[in-house]
């Protein structure tokens, strides 16, 4: 699907009127392509598709030819958003018996607000192209001013879910953008250098599914362009090499950052939509080296275990603003603190404040591992659901995160996300396992580029504990969960975290129904999610029909969450690695009341395991011949896996989902 | 004295503040009964929001214009309450036809100031979707802080015209229980004692006994129930959630003071054709009006596209000029016809727009005189002489044939399954005549399967599966139309894969433009444990088997609609599966009867081969809100019964050795 944003610039189209578009034949043979090949099944294949960037100064100019040949492929002519306001717009449609229309008017590009706030505005146009049919060449012209977006970059997608025969790539050095083209190897691609710009030729690039279940966001399929606005304060030209030029990121712009003075000077920064002057000059005062001399007395032996104690002791002086409960957030507004202004190095106020946000609070632990002599690494990541790091792509805002890794020799690495409050210490978020990182040593400031690793999965499990039984013509269950793992139960404090009691149970009641009807959750509770001084749990009851004939089944697991999503409808083929989340281990009880007048039909165990783990299922009766209890375990032992391992991966998920589903048999006594 | 008019002009000042703070921080006069009504009764049970006030006063300008005021004032009573209720919309079809104004809202949280929000606050929102392009917007305020507790009062002004005239659909139920639900009319706009209003109630039955009725002037509704739930397979709509119709009828407004459907239909006729224009005939091809008839339809299906492109007021009801239509090769409904009805003079043959209603409702004749209750146009093409077609109708010594240029899907001659059971406004020079099409002009709908496979000893069943739809059962045809070879994977893939191992690739298709046939696909079929064998027993995984009900209510939960089941039509599965080793049937043969199906099965197994066919036939059933318990029940037993039924029918004994 083509795409792009046509902004208000096109009104201005009356008032610079450029020369028209010179479209040219349509290449021979175009209405006579043989359209028996797989290509040519959803109805479109784009033909060519030319795309200019910075080639004229800050212009992006694309040029679309795209054979329709039946009603399905319509939709490759829609156009939604892409960058930039567009200011030349031209479209023909043509027609087998040789007619063809041409648009350029506003009339036939209709602009209208999309959402509007306050000031705060984005617009939309939509280009509906007229004349489309299911027989028809659509081509398409336009130019328009390129933008960066949020944090200085913006990435372009190339293809789409129509094939296309020939994708021309140029990107020049004309405006104030940088420009990395990512072309994956798999595609038949040629690069042509001249003095000014860089052309790129893709053919025959299949059609790009807007979606790939199981994928991280590597987009590891997907030919891009990312603009981005340089990186302040390095040198970043390209005869500088990749390593040089992180290490002076490092040096240049984090070094000074973290290694700041007692004492600021007043500087400029936008707080809350407004430019201001930041005044907070004392950021290590004599607070701070009170706290900092009480806090590193009589720690432990070793880095990690004096890190550990460092971590704990901070915990209970300096609280974390940034994720507070509903309750704890109203406390803090009663305090009129304006959280944005707080200038993370401000150590001192933080004290002041008896706490600061979660920027502040790895800025905090950081200055006192540094003053206990601990030099961590700093490992700056992005979720691996967004975008792996690239090393060519210089800028830093590339960064959402930052971890903490301690080393120590003759141990393994010691992790702290000293950013998200519950966070356990030696546990690495999930969202970032297994993805690329830069990793920052502070006591030289060098730099490494790492891949983070994978935790096990006995760091993030889902215990459930069920009791099943007929009453009153329904099949009551009663859940009970709690969250083995450090990182099980972390996540679990975050998901009910923004909620009150009440929404707790809302929130918990939504997600066990889901949006089949079979079941009714009649009561739902958490424990608090703040009171660390517990485990995370909660318990929740509900109903479902009861059959009824001389076979019933019953399911001993009602509305128990997956341990991973199964999908059902997989594409037969992988060429990507699939992408399963963090190791994990799911297991689950249940105890099922045998109906009156019914005997339990014994079923065989289940247990199968490959290299992406293991799924387990067994029942028994109770030695009074009341009750069937079965116990089922899933564990996921990688995060990950190579596209070869398709096979198994889907086998896999197979067996979880006849694990998961798999009900109680009872038959009517004789 | 310029000091004395300096303090003078601060403390008018400060007393305007003031007075500014007070109003904004008390609460709007317009509550005070409703809240103190409020007082008097308990909340509802189970409620996330107490509606206490929802009162809508409409009234008509000199330029036919509608203008509207509404205030509604409602409680908060739990978290999922103040979700849905901080966000207050008024949904207009923007542009110059609809002003939203002096929208208003304030929060009154318990033990805090009060939040308010004003119309600079307002979002608007645009409902742009693949198929549309409107200037219809939505604008929304978003009230900040609302918790369990708050009480929130939202007033708005909007004014609207249609080119219809002053006419409007007033909607009465929300996402929470209503305390009083009001609308009024007010005179003192009116210009000209001509003018009359109306108002006419919809729907009511079953959801309140407490109405208040001025014709003309006002009506009042108390202690509504929540209108929105997730019960499944409730009716549409418009023919069961209450509504009230409102006119102005003015000489000057013909559409909306038309006295008859007859005078309706004739005027509405008169500015459709009006609208249209000419255009040159199409090459059709053809000798006899039937063949020519057939290649007009051809030749739309292959050529104009559905689009509704609504940027003027004019737009929901006036058709685009014909020849714009070609010239885009796509329109809405009305767009569509009225090229069918251009091209059609161009032929020599006499055709005109027919209104009706589908997606959300049927016409049933006893709707008010309102063009409110249309949301669909269709083509009459008048026939020389009855030509058989099953939609043919007959008004008086003519005979038309009904065609909807929009569904490409149904072959000429009849209608689609989205049309059965409603009427049809044929609208003549002469006036407006209603028509019914029986169930015989409705494109019949059904599935048929076939599969033939094998099933291997370790559990894998390999072979084919070939699927016939008729009357796009299933939406196969539609997904295989709009979306390709991907949108049909999409749609039929899911119903046939039991798990994720499962691999299925499309061996054919035909092109569901073809009309007439049925709309086959061919599938060869991979499915990992299609086959499970323990000692001996066996059993297969059916798929594509007419499949068990979804629940439609959560089990222990009252029901508040009514229930309406539709049927796809008969279903014919069969199956020829080659099984490893001899096998004998569980069950050789069955049949269930439940209130809403009938099923047979026959199952013979002989030289390794099993022969299977289960043919089912779902009919449609209605059960009023009243008796809404009632079909829970029906489909509850019905989804127990047929899975029960079916638990059996896919069991096999191993067959023991012959002694040699």
């Amino acid at each position: 699907m083509l795409v792009c944003v046509i902004g208000s610039a096109i009104a201005l189209a009356g008032e610079v009127k450029p020369l028209p578009y010179q479209w040219g034949e349509l290449p021979a043979g175009i209405w006579s392509e043989a359209k028996d090949s797989p290509d040519w099944t959803n109805g479109a294949v784009v033909l060519e598709d030319r795309v200019r960037i910075n080639v004229e100064p800050n212009i992006f100019e694309r040029t679309y030819r795209v054979r329709i040949t039946r009603a399905a492929g319509r939709r490759v002519a829609e156009i939604q958003k892409w960058i930039g306001n567009i200011y030349q717009l031209e479209a023909r449609v043509s027609y087998p018996d040789g007619s063809s229309v041409t648009f350029n008017k506003e009339n036939d590009f209709s602009q209208k607000t999309l959402l509007g706030y306050r000031g705060f505005e984005i617009q939309r146009t939509i280009l509906t192209p007229p004349g489309i049919t299911s027989d028809c060449v659509y081509e398409l012209h336009f130019k328009s001013n390129v933008k960066v977006g949020f944090q200085g970059i913006e990435e372009i997608y190339l293809g789409g879910p129509f094939p296309t025969k020939s994708l021309v790539l140029e990107v020049g050095r004309s405006g104030g953008f940088s420009a990395l083209v990512i072309r994956p190897s798999s595609y038949k691609s040629q690069t042509v250098k001249a003095d000014n710009s860089l052309t790129t030729t893709i053919s025959d690039l299949p059609a790009i599914p807007e979606s790939i279940p199981y994928e991280s966001g590597s987009n590891e399929i997907r030919p891009r362009v990312i603009l981005y606005t340089p990186q302040m304060g390095v040198d970043t030209g390209s005869a500088i090499d990749l390593q040089s030029f992180w290490s002076s990121v490092a040096k240049s712009v984090w070094k000074p950052w973290y290694e700041f003075p007692d004492q600021g000077k007043p500087f400029l920064a936008v707080r809350n939509h407004r430019l201001v002057i930041v005044t907070e000059l004392i950021f290590r005062g004599p607070k701070f080296k009170a706290l900092a001399s009480e806090m590193l007395k009589n720690l432990p032996e070793g880095d990690q275990e004096a890190a550990k104690e460092i971590f704990r002791r901070l915990q209970k002086r300096i609280r974390n603003f940034s994720h507070l409960s509903p309750s704890e957030e109203k406390a803090f507004q009663a305090k009129d603190i304006d959280l944005s202004s707080l200038d993370e190095r401000s150590l001192e106020r933080a004290i002041e404040l008896g706490g600061t946000h979660s920027a502040g609070w790895r800025m905090f632990y950081l200055q006192l591992l540094w003053a206990k002599g601990i030099h961590p690494r700093l490992v700056k990541v992005i979720s691996i659901h967004h975008r792996p790091f690239n090393m060519w792509l210089r800028t830093a805002s590339q960064f959402e995160w930052t971890v903490l890794c301690i080393p120590e020799m003759a141990k393994e690495p010691l992790w702290v996300d000293s950013d998200l409050r519950f966070s356990p210490v030696g546990s690495i978020p999930v969202w970032c396992q297994g993805t690329a990182a830069l990793s920052v040593d502070t006591s030289t400031w060098d730099v490494s580029r790492i891949q983070v690793p994978w935790q096990g999965p006995n760091d993030q499990q889902a215990s459930y504990d069920y009791q099943v039984d007929e009453h009153a013509g329904l099949l009551k269950f009663e859940i009970s969960a709690s969250f083995p793992g450090s990182m099980g139960d972390q996540v679990a404090r975050t998901t009910y975290l923004p909620f009150d009691a009440q929404g707790r149970g809302t929130h918990l009641r939504k997600a066990l129904e889901g949006t089949n009807l079979e079941t009714s959750i009649s009561e739902a509770w958490t424990s608090d999610p703040t009171d660390e001084s517990k485990p995370f749990t909660w318990v929740a009851k509900g109903a479902s029909r009861m059959p009824t004939g001389p076979r019933i089944l019953l399911p001993p697991f009602l509305d128990l969450p997956d341990v991973i999503d199964i999908q059902n409808n997989l594409p037969l083929e992988r060429k990507l690695p699939i992408y399963l989340g963090a190791p994990r281990k799911l297991t689950a009880t249940s105890r099922v009341h045998i109906p009156e007048g019914y005997h339990w039909r014994i079923q065989a165990p289940l247990r199968f395991q490959n290299d992406l783990g293991l799924v387990s299922w067994e029942a028994s009766e109770d030695s009074g011949g009341r009750f069937v209890r079965v116990r089922m375990e899933t564990q996921l032992e990688k995060g990950d896996a190579p596209a070869s391992n398709y096979s198994e991966f889907r086998r896999f998920l197979t067996w979880i989902q006849t694990a998961r589903d798999r009900k109680l048999i009872f038959e009517r006594d004789a | 004295m310029m000091g004395t008019n300096r303090s003078f002009l601060v403390i008018l000042l400060a007393l305007m503040i003031q007075v500014a703070l007070t109003a904004r921080d008390k609460l709007p006069e317009w509550c005070l009964a409703a809240l103190a009504e409020s007082h008097q009764v308990d909340a509802p049970v189970g409620a996330n929001a107490w509606v206490l006030l929802d009162r809508s006063e409409f009234t008509c300008t000199l330029t036919g214009a509608i203008k509207q005021k509404h205030y509604r004032l409602v409680k908060v009573l739990t978290e999922k309450g103040a979700e849905e209720e901080a966000f207050f919309a008024v949904r207009g079809i923007g542009g110059k036809a609809s002003r939203v104004k002096g929208m208003k809202g304030w929060n009154f949280r318990p033990n805090a100031e009060p939040l308010t929000v004003e119309q600079e606050d307002a979002l608007v929102l645009d409902p742009d979707s693949d198929d549309t392009l409107t200037s219809d917007n939505t604008t929304a305020v978003n009230l900040p802080g609302v918790v369990p507790g708050s009480l929130l009062a939202f007033e708005s002004q909007e004014i609207f015209t249609s080119s219809m005239g002053p006419v409007a659909i007033a909607s009465v139920l929300g996402a929470n229980p209503i305390l009083r639900w009001e609308l009024e009319l007010d005179k003192s706009w009116f210009v000209s004692s001509d003018v009359h209003a109306e108002i006419v109630p919809w729907n009511l039955d079953g959801w309140t006994r407490e109405i208040q009725f001025v014709q003309g002037r006002s009506l009042k509704l108390r202690n509504l129930p929540a209108g929105y739930t997730e019960e499944r397979q409730g009716p549409e709509v418009f023919n069961s959630l209450p509504i009230a119709f409102i006119r102005f009828t003015d000489r000057s407004f013909p559409a909306a003071s038309s006295a008859s459907w007859s005078d309706f239909g004739g005027w509405y006729q008169s500015v459709f054709k009006a609208a249209i224009g000419e255009i040159p005939p199409l090459m059709l091809t053809g000798t006899t009006a039937r063949e020519r008839l057939q290649s007009l339809q051809t030749w739309m299906g292959q050529n104009l596209g559905y689009r509704q492109v609504y940027l003027s007021e004019n737009r929901g009801w006036m058709p685009a000029k014909a020849a714009d239509t070609l010239r885009r090769r796509s329109g809405d409904c009305k767009d569509l016809t009225a090229f069918s009805v251009a091209i059609l003079k161009a032929q020599g043959f006499e055709a005109f727009p027919v209104l009706t209603r589908v997606s959300d409702g049927r016409l049933l004749g006893t709707e008010p005189i309102h063009p409110g209750v249309f949301n669909h146009v269709l083509t009459a093409i008048a026939l020389p002489a009855p030509m058989g077609f099953a939609a043919e109708v007959r008004v008086g010594l003519h005979t038309f044939l009904l065609l909807d240029p929009t569904d490409k899907l149904t072959p000429l001659g009849y209608l689609g399954r989205q049309h059965a059971g409603s009427r049809f406004l044929l609208c003549l020079p002469n006036g407006g005549e209603w028509v019914t099409v029986g169930e015989d002009g409705i494109m019949p709908s059904g599935v048929e399967v076939a599969i033939e496979a094998t099933a291997e000893p370790e559990g894998r069943l390999l072979g084919t599966l070939t699927m016939s739809e008729r009357g796009n059962a299933l939406g196969l045809a539609r997904a295989y139309l709009e979306r390709g070879q991907r949108g049909l994977e999409d749609r039929l893939f899911p119903m046939l894969a039991i798990n994720p191992a499962c691999a299925f690739a499309i061996l054919s298709a035909n092109d569901p433009l073809v009309l007439g046939q049925s709309f086959n696909i061919k599938v060869e079929i991979n499915l990992e444990a299609g086959w499970q064998q323990v000692g001996p027993h066996g059993a297969l995984a059916p798929i594509a088997i007419p499949p068990v009900m979804g629940a439609i209510q959560r089990p222990g939960r009252s029901r508040q609609l009514p229930v309406q089941i539709k049927s796809v039509g008969r279903w014919l599965w069969s199956a020829t599966i080659h099984l490893p080793g001899e096998w004998d049937s569980v069950t050789g043969a069955g049949n269930l009867h439940t209130t809403l199906r009938e099923v047979s099965w026959a199952s013979v197994c002989k030289e390794g081969t099993a022969k299977l066919v289960l043919d089912s036939h779902l009919m449609p059933g209605t059960w009023k809100a009243s008796e809404g318990e009632f079909g829970v029940k029906f489909v509850d037993a019905d989804r127990a019964d047929y899975a029960s039924f079916l638990s059996r029918c896919f069991e096999f004994k191993s067959r023991p050795a012959k002694e040699p």
